[in-house]
Formats: C-alpha cells, sequence, structure tokens
C-alpha cells in the first residue's frame, strides 16, 4: 500500500514538511520562538533543558532527543538556535540534525553579538528555507516507510477494552504492510510483560524486555513509589492496579512479534513491533517516539485529552462513548460504537488504519486543526 | 423471549470479575456476558460504567483475573455482585509493603 510523502536525503518520508525552530538550551528560548513568529508555519521547540545536567547520562538524552526531533522526516528544515556556553552544545545538534543531509542552519547567539542580530539572521535564512520547503511536492512511497507511535493516556476501563483492542488491530494491519509500530510508557508494561516476552522475535529480545521491566519496578520501589498509585482519573474510571491498567495498554500493540527493545529517542533498527523505554507521562512518551522517527502517533484515551505533537499527527481515539460527545472537538475516532452501535473492534481497528493512512497522505487531524504541540524530555533517572 | 440487554462484560471465561458498560444500581439483576458464557448477578453495591464487580465468592488474598491474567489479590472477603476496586483489592506488583 502506498501514500503520497515528502522523500529525505536520508532515504526516510515526511508526512508533513514543516520548518523546525529548535532551541538547544532554555538560554536561547525566547530567541528561537522569535525567529519561528517572524516565519508563517514555522514549528519552534522551546524547552527547560540544555544545561545543567551533572549527570552525562541526562545530558546525553537530552542531545539525542533533540537531534532525534530534527532529524524526524516531517522536518523538512531546521534552524538550531543556541546560546553559546550550554552543556549540550549546539554545534552537536546542528552537525546530528545535519546527518540525515536535509538543510540546517546554526545559530548561536553568542557568536552572533547579542539577540537582535540572532533573531534577525534566523528570521533571513528562515525565509529562504520557508521558499525551499514550499517548492517540494508529495511523492508516492510505500506504507513500509512509515513509523507509528502507539500512546495511551487518561485511560479508563474503555480503553483496555475497546480503544486499545482496536488500536491493536491497526498496529497489526501497518505492521502487515512492512511498517513499523513503537509501544512505549515502560511502567504501563508492567505486569503485561509476559505477553509480549512471549511473542519476542528471539529470546535475546524477551529477556532486553524483562530486563527493563525489572529495573523500571525496582527503581519505583527504590524512591518510594508505588506503581499502583494511578492517577485519579484511572481510578475514576474503574482501573484499580498497575496490573489493570497494564494489561489493557499492552493490547495496543496488537499481536505482532516483538522485533526490539531500545532506549528513550532511540531510532529502532528494526521494523514491525517495537518496544520503547519511556515514562507514563504522555508528552515525554511521544516526544521520546517522535525523536525515534514515528511520524505519526495514536493516542487512545479514555477520559479524553486535546494532546498533540508540534512535528506529527496525534490521531486521537476514545472507547468511551461519553468522553467522545464530552470532548468532539478533541477526539478523531468514536470507538465507543462498540458499545451503542454494534460496531466491532476489528471494524474500529480498520477505521483507525484507513485514518492513518489518510493522514500520512495530508488528511489534518483534531489536534493539528487546533494547533496543539506539545514537547517535553523524560530525565534520564526516570529511565531505564 | 427478547434478549435481556446485558450491562456487563466478561472479557474472558477465566476471569472471576465482570465489567459493567453502563451505570448499574444496587439491587439490580444484570447480566454479564462472555464468549460463550452469560450469567446474571445481583448486585450488593452500585456499580459505576467501567467499574468491575465479583461474580464468584473470594478469600482475602485471592487471585483477580481479568483479561484472564492476574491484576492483583484480594484484600478482604468479596462475594458476587459486589464492587471489585481499590478499597478490596491491590495489585502486586510495584508495590511498597503495606
Amino acid at each position: 500500500m502506498e501514500f503520497k510523502g515528502y522523500a529525505r536525503p536520508d532515504g526516510s518520508v515526511g508526512i508533513r514538511n514543516h520548518l523546525l525552530v529548535l532551541s538547544t538550551v532554555a538560554c536561547a528560548n525566547d530567541v528561537a520562538q522569535r525567529i519561528a513568529y517572524q516565519l508563517n508555519g514555522a514549528v519552534c521547540i522551546a524547552h527547560e533543558h540544555g544545561c545543567g545536567h551533572p549527570v552525562p547520562r541526562d545530558r546525553d538524552q537530552v542531545r539525542r532527543t533533540l537531534i532525534g526531533y530534527g532529524s524526524n522526516p516531517n522536518v523538512g528544515a531546521c534552524i538550531v538556535v543556541g546560546l553559546g556556553c550550554e552543556s549540550v552544545v549546539p554545534d552537536t545538534i546542528a552537525d546530528g540534525v545535519a546527518k540525515t543531509g536535509k538543510p540546517v542552519e546554526l545559530i548561536v547567539i553568542q557568536k552572533e553579538g547579542g539577540t537582535i542580530n540572532a533573531i534577525s539572521k534566523g528570521v533571513r535564512v528562515g525565509q529562504k528555507m520557508l521558499v525551499d520547503l514550499a517548492k517540494q511536492e508529495r511523492e508516492t512511497h510505500d506504507l513500509s516507510k512509515i513509523t507509528l507511535g502507539l500512546e495511551c493516556g487518561g485511560s479508563d476501563t474503555t480503553s483496555g477494552l475497546i480503544a486499545n483492542p482496536a488500536l491493536g488491530v491497526a498496529s497489526d494491519l501497518l505492521i502487515a504492510h512492512g511498517g513499523t509500530s513503537i509501544l512505549s510508557e515502560t511502567p504501563e508494561i508492567v505486569g503485561g510483560e509476559h505477553l509480549l516476552a512471549r511473542r519476542a522475535a528471539s529470546p535475546e529480545v524477551a529477556q532486553a524486555l524483562l530486563d527493563l521491566i525489572k529495573r523500571t519496578e525496582e527503581r519505583f520501589l527504590s524512591i518510594g513509589a508505588n506503581l499502583s498509585n494511578l492517577a485519579p482519573g484511572n481510578v475514576e474510571g474503574g482501573l484499580s492496579t498497575v496490573e489493570d491498567k497494564s494489561l489493557g495498554c499492552v493490547l495496543k500493540a496488537g499481536s505482532a512479534p516483538l522485533q526490539e527493545v531500545i532506549g528513550y529517542a532511540c531510532k529502532p533498527t528494526k521494523r514491525g513491533l517495537i518496544v520503547m523505554d519511556t515514562p507514563g507521562y504522555d508528552i515525554e512518551s511521544i516526544t521520546g517516539m517522535v525523536a525515534g522517527g514515528a511520524q505519526i502517533v495514536v493516542f487512545t484515551t479514555g477520559r479524553g485529552t486535546p494532546a498533540g505533537c508540534p512535528i506529527a499527527p496525534v490521531i486521537k481515539v476514545t472507547g468511551n462513548p461519553a468522553t467522545y460527545r464530552n470532548m468532539e472537538e478533541n477526539i478523531d475516532v468514536n470507538a465507543g460504537r462498540v458499545l451503542e452501535d454494534g460496531a466491532t473492534i476489528q471494524e474500529i481497528g480498520q477505521e483507525i488504519f484507513d485514518l492513518i493512512v489518510r493522514v500520512c497522505n495530508r488528511e489534518m487531524v483534531k489536534a493539528e486543526r487546533l494547533g496543539y504541540g506539545g514537547f517535553a524530555i523524560t530525565r534520564a533517572a526516570w529511565s531505564g | 423471549m427478547a434478549e435481556r440487554k446485558s450491562g456487563a462484560i466478561l472479557i474472558n471465561p477465566k476471569d472471576n470479575v465482570a465489567i459493567a458498560i453502563a451505570h448499574l444500581k444496587k439491587g439490580e439483576k444484570v447480566v454479564a456476558r462472555g464468549e460463550g458464557v452469560e450469567l446474571e448477578v445481583e448486585l450488593l453495591d452500585a456499580i459505576p460504567f467501567g467499574h468491575k464487580f465479583a461474580i464468584v465468592s473470594m478469600a482475602p488474598g485471592t487471585k483477580v483475573l481479568k483479561y484472564g491474567e492476574v491484576i492483583g489479590e484480594t484484600t478482604a472477603e468479596v462475594v458476587p455482585g459486589q464492587h471489585v476496586h481499590t478499597h478490596n483489592i491491590r495489585g502486586l506488583r510495584g508495590q511498597l509493603p503495606s
């Protein structure tokens, strides 16, 4: 099956064609935002990281995430904006993104001689980038080029009962077409890991998953955190324990064999079903998967969420018909029709898959129409 | 005879809890349906949409099964028709000693 997307020099294919203005440190956020403000359609990533990372692993995770974000196939060109003295060295981010072959410009505030010069240079280079991006046309590509991020949040009982199994059907269909799906949120695999390990492509992959889950469980306990302390909305929605939540969560991964277990914001080296170690916090989890190359995300929710991603379409699905009625402007698919209109999980799964293909082709999801972003990097202390 | 409206789902035949798919009232007789299974339970508690109730008696320390998998264990005696939630079950994973 095919879709029309933007070919990148590294062989990847974007389903959007963003100009990304990427701040490397909180000190450069204002300049990055002003550059993006002046450039029609540019997306700005401003964040709280980039310096003051005494733990090298934490600094490396920020660097990997920023490079991954700039390298995402949905980014057609990138302006990296740094201060100049930060621990996440701006040149390393620009060089990392430039390895994809896409146009990258680096603006360093200290080198440019202050705010005004830096903004001026950024706007000038960005104008040219916008002109070049507008000339690019979509071409036909195989669906095997697509990496889908699987996310769930604000879960309730309907997530595991309806929305996640339906997303599992869609994920299996994408994988059957040669694509890749990333299952995320490690703490929400605890209690359901045996089901994934059982279908691992090799004993080593199974062991990697079991080891990751063990480390995660031990880390929570070591800091006095109880994994079954679910969010109030989860409990109100009928979920009682972490196992209850996890056994529903892992259904997003359908029935495909598990090919690989990777770290936060790392790029999969295999196709098919991948587990990425991300936290249960939705925005950090989506950021990690998109930094790992996911061009599109499907997000199931029971309680309802407006969440989106600045550079990737996020399709929202709920299995709770009342939630759909309550937040229809934010949710794309009403899987609650299984309860009210006799639709089947299989039918909803096919509907999600068809929507994925249409969105790859350019259809806008509700989070895009409402201009929803959301960017957050998890600290390495929380990664397995 | 008209088909009785099902107010609850039994996800897996091994499960000892059913899931309310409507707001169910205390004292209501509700039919829980699963694959090839259908059973009627009289509710001893009101069960909100999406919440669980017991379909069999469980002594304290009994493994609670949903999706045919363990989601925790009971911390009190539970009888059929009773609400099963954080007040009478606890997770077994990532759980600090109480």
